[in-house]
């Protein structure tokens, strides 16, 4: 093939996957609540499952219809139908006592994950923990799929009851990355513009890390995600976080510490 | 019914454990508080007010139990902007948190 044309077919590719990526973005919702009661009896495998139309929620990185059954709550995303979210309110109950390992109870979240087709290869387990709430407990299990040292939208949070086994909700987004993983502001620039929005007598640590992140509705960002801990005063936490475009540099969120 | 909640971080072991305060959760209940809600570690503003915004909407619109919203309120937080719980997943409940909330109404 001559130069001419191969560079023609990478021009032509470009422009469909701009098309293709814009269209994603401004996409309007395609299920319709019918539809979306449907995909619910699917995953419960009954047909006749009497599903309640909740509520419809508008979050950064998706619209969603949330329904009820079962003593569940399913968050169906409103254009690509899937479920992204579910709590099942009854496995919260009896969850005091722990009777299952850190490792049995991973294997329930793995296998739970399986029905939504698994961890994809790049998915890292960040988090494994059991949380104590004073009346309740839980483990909880959050995995990241992290390219080039980025982590990507793509993430799965279950948590599973230590005593039942259980599972009490899951949360999985899976997202095509539309933004160019290359960040203009390095790390060390970043930890510079974070810190300089508080007004910390010391530092007593600080970290950042590259995220693909929702800022504002429907749009990707790549973002430093940068946390700084001053030293305390009067027992009370200073510093926080401050979220700066890997990109164009700006500052988009200061959150100091409560 | 009396209900606290402390969105605010006093990091020392435990957190919510001060020389000054002494165990703020456990305090309360004994001085008569129904119900109490603290975070063992530090929180964000950002975070801190999406979860009581949805805590609040979930219990007292939806009528959840305060166990149920303050629960549903945390697993929200994750994915909103940026992700993760920043320490709200360290919630900590005490005393009555199987009632709902009622808001208040004048007059009554």
């Amino acid at each position: 093939m001559k130069r001419s044309s191969v560079l023609a077919v990478l021009i032509l590719t470009s422009l469909v996957v701009g098309i293709v990526i814009a269209a994603n973005i401004h996409e309007k919702p395609s299920i319709d609540v019918e539809r979306a009661k449907e995909i619910v009896r699917d995953f419960l495998n009954d047909l006749e499952a009497n599903v309640v139309y909740k509520r419809s929620e508008s979050l950064n990185h998706r619209d969603y219809i949330v329904l009820e059954s079962k003593n569940a709550e399913f968050y169906v995303n409103a254009n690509t139908g899937v479920i992204e979210r579910i709590t099942f309110k009854d496995a919260m109950r009896n969850s005091s006592i722990v009777r299952l390992s850190e490792d049995e109870a991973k294997k329930r979240a793995e296998d739970f994950v399986k029905k939504f087709g698994g961890l994809s290869p790049n998915m890292k387990l960040v988090e494994a923990k059991l949380l104590d709430h004073g009346v309740g407990k839980e483990y909880q299990f959050i995995w990241v799929e992290t390219i080039f040292g980025i982590e990507m939208p793509n993430r799965i949070v279950i948590s599973v009851n230590p005593n039942t086994g259980q599972v009490m909700s899951y949360m999985g987004i899976l997202r095509q990355v539309e933004v160019q993983l290359k960040p203009k502001v390095s790390k060390e620039e970043a930890m510079e513009m974070a810190t300089k929005q508080f007004d910390l007598k010391k530092i007593m640590h600080s970290n950042a890390r590259l995220s693909v992140e929702y800022p504002e509705k429907g749009v990707q960002r790549l973002v430093w995600i940068v946390e700084v801990e001053g030293e305390p005063e009067n027992g009370i936490m200073q510093g926080g976080l401050v979220a700066v475009d890997a990109v164009s540099g700006e500052v988009i969120l200061v959150s100091p510490y409560m | 019914m009396t209900m606290f909640y402390l969105l605010s971080t006093l990091r020392a072991t435990p957190p919510t454990r001060t020389p000054t305060y002494g165990n703020l959760l456990d305090e309360s209940i004994y001085k008569g508080v129904d119900s109490v809600i603290g975070f063992y570690d530090a929180i964000l503003n950002s975070k801190g007010n999406e979860w009581s915004n949805k805590f609040w909407y979930y219990t007292a619109e939806k009528g959840q139990t305060i166990y149920d919203a303050a629960i549903n309120a945390k697993n929200d937080v994750y994915w909103t902007f940026p992700w993760g719980y920043w320490g709200i997943d360290s919630i900590v409940l005490k005393g009555s948190t199987s009632d709902t909330l009622h808001p208040a109404r004048y007059g009554s």
